[in-house]
């Protein structure tokens, strides 16, 4: 059976993290999983309390957060969890303690939902943003396969730098063609292609502000990456964790034997 | 290895890019190259020249995939494009260890044949082949698979009995297109056969009856002989027009590659718009441009004049359309369109996102004039080369007419004694928008008014001498202290940004600087003033294209597709053979090494165009001019001998031409002029069969006689 593990605290991410996994697993025909870890292995009563009777249970899981909650994630069964970015809107650190060491250690991609995070909507869109390297290709096809097959827009986005961008623009439409080219390569099922030029993470940001702003709006974003939050590393992360208020779904990248 | 194909490893990575490079077109139908994949239709559908789609903006209308095999697993694939034959040959290792063999061609006689053989392979489910298709806006889209369907029932076919066939058909409200195919499998061998025709939505019913009959002939008449008729066309291509340089193979092949995609981009209908990528892919959506009229068009003058006059006939054919255009804007004469579609309105679009996902407003449609020119332009190259009066009569002159007419009125004067301006326009260089008296718009414009004025022309006898009034007022262009044209009112006072401070061309500098700082520099996206030196050179004041050349090429971004070619021509026109060539060689490899990144999209044919003149126009000096055929080469060392074949007046003519040496073959007397401008130090120069043709040596002042060889 395949599941969708939601990890909940007592803090009011819960509510978001609870909802997200349950829109993923309707999204993806998977079960839905939510638990919670402490010490003495009980759900608090003030834990998800005004969800109704329908609502998807609490399991509660006894011992140390982390060590618990990867053993639930290295079973076969969990395709994707959902955890909670931090506590508190206000904080300066981009992640909690505990969802920052999920993800570095977890083989399961993960979904990032900030506090202040919107449940996706009946048909949700992605945003898929990509560095057209194989390795990130290769980590994300699956979800990406995935959510296709169950009808979310994808939406992919490339920045382009100083040794990718086309050496020749004859018209604007050698921009459609190069996106379009880009999505082929490696997302056939992706609805709309956006490419642009600049900073990584500015250009992401500005892409979603945009949607939104058009009115459309972005339930999630899907990004490949390497697990790595050590200083220098990361950025578009990080500034996608900080500033974008959609959940983010973390994949990790496993780099090939010599590659 | 020979340098009449090429060889390409197809890669997932690759793929798409071989499937532009391998692209079969016979000008009326094209097809992405290679075995396209079951799940590879949404690329690799068959277009018709001229057929559009009912998007607002019109694209060429997707029809059948004609060539979808499914092998599984592809573990490797090799293809060789045949540039003689005009035929793809592909490889194929499958999964399972088998090989597979295929040949196909789209053919040069038959106007919709399409044909694949493939070796080693059996279809699997039998029955009729598939044509499969996607539709997009404002189609209507009927695809039939049909069982056994006996051609013989009404007893008059001779077509092969037992064939299924399977039809098809798409329409929007601008064009249709419908095919009829067979397969059949024998002896470890498929065949399969695709008859097509498009045309109007009104003439369906009559199309495919047309497919119905053309696949009957082509089935009666078998592969063998369908592949032979298709070869021997090329080969009387090929005879009349190979380029040889035997001393360079590698730019040999790419000469011929582009040669082959030229040839492949037009035919012999009664019109044909080619597209600035032809039939090898959706960029551009299949619009024309003047990449069409001053590039490629000349090249088929020379080499195909049949092809090129099909071509110019699709501006003619729609000068009804840029008559009611001129007229809408308060202009006499015609107004042709900057992008071209199916009926001769602007297609261009008037917005697009950049890349920093803004929206920008798109001016070419509204500002880039010099297009009307550059038809007129066309048709004059294409009367010099081939002499057609009735040609002259029928359809150059009513352009040359109104055109003029266009220019006449869109002229400001201003002032006393009146000065003419042309204001508020778009040059070749696009970075720089809403300007006035663009120096090509103003001299293509002076031009079209002379040509005009000197029509012999009784109906606008009464007009010529305002023609040629305005042409005098036209305001003379302004040359700086070094003698440098200065390209449009003002650009020498813009920030002298040169482009090495932002990097090594080619690159995209409108992208990098952004539009609105690109406006305030005099970074230019591609050959404009210098445009001029290329297609008249006998009326730009002697010794300018060094000052030209010396001036701009610092400031050329080379953003554009377009300019590699042109650069190089006129660095060989002055003697600069080393950057010449170098600048050739990257216009001959611009789609091989896929230098814009937009391959996948198409093949760029304005580049290819671009290319043979710059080896004909620029290294050979090669034009048609008013005495007879002038040849003034300038060849590098390198190149050893170089040799090309032209047809001039109906006459093939063959030059051999070196850095010491120059030998003119034909096959009937031409009139050849021959000047000592270039590096000949000795003129050796051979005549064969031009005893009643004189050719004029003028390096040493004397008129030389051929003698027969």
């Amino acid at each position: 059976m395949r599941r969708v593990l939601a990890c909940v605290d007592a803090s009011p991410s819960a509510r978001a993290v609870a909802e997200t996994a349950e829109a993923l697993g309707e999204l993806l025909r998977a079960a839905v999983d939510i638990v919670t870890v402490n010490e003495a292995g009980i759900v608090p009563d003030t834990l998800l309390q005004d969800r109704g009777p329908e609502s998807i249970p609490v399991r509660a899981l006894t011992g140390e957060v982390v060590p618990a909650l990867l053993a639930e994630l290295s079973s076969d069964e969990v395709i994707v969890a959902v955890v909670g970015a931090r506590a508190v809107a206000a904080k300066t650190e981009v992640l909690g303690h505990i969802a920052r060491k999920l993800l570095e250690r977890s083989a399961v991609p993960l979904v990032v939902v900030p506090p202040t995070a919107v449940v996706p909507s009946k048909r949700p869109s992605v945003l898929v943003p990509l560095d057209g390297a194989v390795a990130t290709d290769r980590a994300i096809v699956d979800m990406v396969g995935r959510l296709a097959d169950f009808g979310v827009d994808l939406l992919v986005v490339h920045v382009l730098d100083a040794t990718t961008m086309p050496r020749v623009i004859d018209t604007a439409d050698d921009i459609r063609v190069l996106a379009n080219e880009f999505g082929l390569r490696h997302i056939p099922t992706a609805r709309h292609i956006e490419l642009r030029l600049g900073d990584p993470a500015g250009e992401i940001l500005d892409v979603i502000h945009r949607i939104e702003a058009e009115g459309a709006g972005v339930d999630a974003a899907l990004i490949g990456w390497r697990q790595d939050l050590s200083p220098g590393r990361a950025d578009v992360v990080r500034r996608l964790l900080r500033e974008a208020a959609v959940p983010l779904i973390m994949v990790p990248i496993v780099e090939e034997q010599g590659s | 290895m020979t340098t009449w194909s090429v060889d390409f490893d197809v890669t997932p990575e690759n793929r798409r890019r071989v499937e532009s490079l391998t692209a079969l077109s016979n000008g009326r139908f094209g097809t992405k190259g290679l075995l396209a994949a079951p799940d590879d239709i949404d690329r690799s559908t068959t277009v018709a020249s001229g057929i559009f789609d009912g998007a607002p903006v019109p694209s060429l209308l997707r029809g059948p995939v004609w060539s979808a095999v499914d092998l599984g697993e592809r573990r490797t694939e090799q293809a060789t494009l045949d540039l003689r034959r005009g035929v793809l040959e592909s490889t194929v290792r499958c999964n399972d260890a088998v090989t597979v063999r295929a040949t196909e061609f789209v053919s040069r006689r038959r106007d919709g044949l399409h044909a694949l053989m493939i070796d080693g392979w059996q279809p699997q489910r039998g029955g009729p082949p598939p044509l499969l298709t996607t539709t997009g806006p404002g189609e209507r889209s009927l695809m039939v698979q049909s069982e056994v369907d006996d051609p013989h029932s009404d007893g008059e076919s001779s077509a092969p009995a037992n064939h299924p066939r399977t039809r098809f058909s798409v329409t929007s409200h601008r064009g249709a297109m419908t095919a009829a195919a067979a397969e059949w499998f024998d002896a470890g061998t498929t065949w399969r056969i695709a008859a097509m025709a498009a045309g109007s939505p009104g003439e369906l019913d009559g199309l495919r009856q047309r497919c119905e009959h053309d696949l009957d002939e082509a089935l009666a008449a078998g592969w063998a002989q369908l592949l032979e008729e298709h070869v021997d066309s090329w080969a009387e291509r090929w005879a009349v027009a190979a380029i040889d340089l035997p001393a360079d193979p590698d730019l040999e092949r790419a000469l011929r590659f582009t040669q082959y995609h030229l040839l492949s981009a037009s035919d012999d209908s009664d019109e044909c718009g080619i597209a600035a990528r032809g039939l090898t892919g959706l960029a551009y959506r299949g619009h024309v441009f003047w990449d069409g009229d001053v590039f490629v068009v000349p090249a088929l003058s020379a080499m195909a004049p049949d092809l090129a006059r099909t071509a110019l006939r699709y501006r003619f054919n729609r000068l009804d359309t840029a008559r009611a255009r001129a007229a809408e804007e308060g202009r006499r004469g015609a107004r042709f369109p900057w992008e071209s579609a199916s009926s001769g309105v602007e297609t261009t679009p008037t917005e697009a996102r950049d890349l920093q996902g803004r929206l920008q407003p798109i001016r070419t449609g509204e500002q880039e004039e010099h297009i009307v020119a550059d038809v007129a332009w066309a048709l004059q190259d294409h009367l010099a080369w081939t002499g057609d009066d009735a040609f002259a009569e029928e359809v150059v002159q009513p352009v040359l007419i109104d055109t003029a007419r266009y220019w006449d009125s869109r002229i400001d004067q201003e002032g006393e004694p009146p000065v003419g301006h042309i204001r508020q326009v778009i040059g070749p260089d696009e970075y720089h928008e809403a300007v006035d008296d663009n120096v090509f718009t103003n001299e293509m414009a002076r031009w079209n008014l002379e040509c005009a004025a000197e029509l012999d022309a009784p109906s606008v006898s009464g007009e010529q001498d305002s023609w040629r009034r305005t042409a005098q007022l036209l305001v003379v262009p302004h040359r700086n202290d070094e003698g440098c044209h200065e390209q449009f009112n003002g650009f020498f006072e813009l920030e002298p940004v040169m482009v090495d401070s932002i990097g090594t061309p080619p690159l995209p500098a409108d992208a990098l600087l952004g539009r609105d700082r690109i406006e305030q520099v005099q970074i230019i996206k591609q050959p404009d003033v210098l445009m001029l030196h290329h297609l008249f050179p006998d009326r730009m004041p002697p010794g300018s294209l060094d000052a030209d050349l010396d001036c701009y090429l610092p400031r050329t971004a080379h953003g554009s597709s377009l300019s590699p070619a042109i650069t190089g021509s006129l660095l060989a026109r002055a003697g600069r053979l080393d950057e010449a060539v170098r600048w050739i060689e990257m216009a001959a490899r611009f789609d091989l090494d896929d230098i814009s990144g937009t391959t996948a999209g198409g093949l760029h044919l304005a580049t290819m165009g671009g290319l043979w003149q710059a080896v004909t126009r620029g290294v050979l000096g090669l034009r048609p001019i008013k005495d007879g055929l002038l040849i003034d080469p300038w060849v590098p060392p390198d190149w050893g001998t170089i040799t090309v074949r032209v047809i001039y007046h109906s006459t093939p003519v063959r030059i051999d031409a070196s850095s010491d040496g120059l030998r003119v073959s034909a096959s009937d007397p031409v009139a050849l002029v021959i000047t000592g401008i270039g590096p000949l130090r000795e003129h050796h120069i051979e005549m064969s069969r031009t005893d009643a043709g004189r050719a004029w040596d003028r390096a040493h002042d004397q008129l030389m006689t051929g003698r027969s060889s």
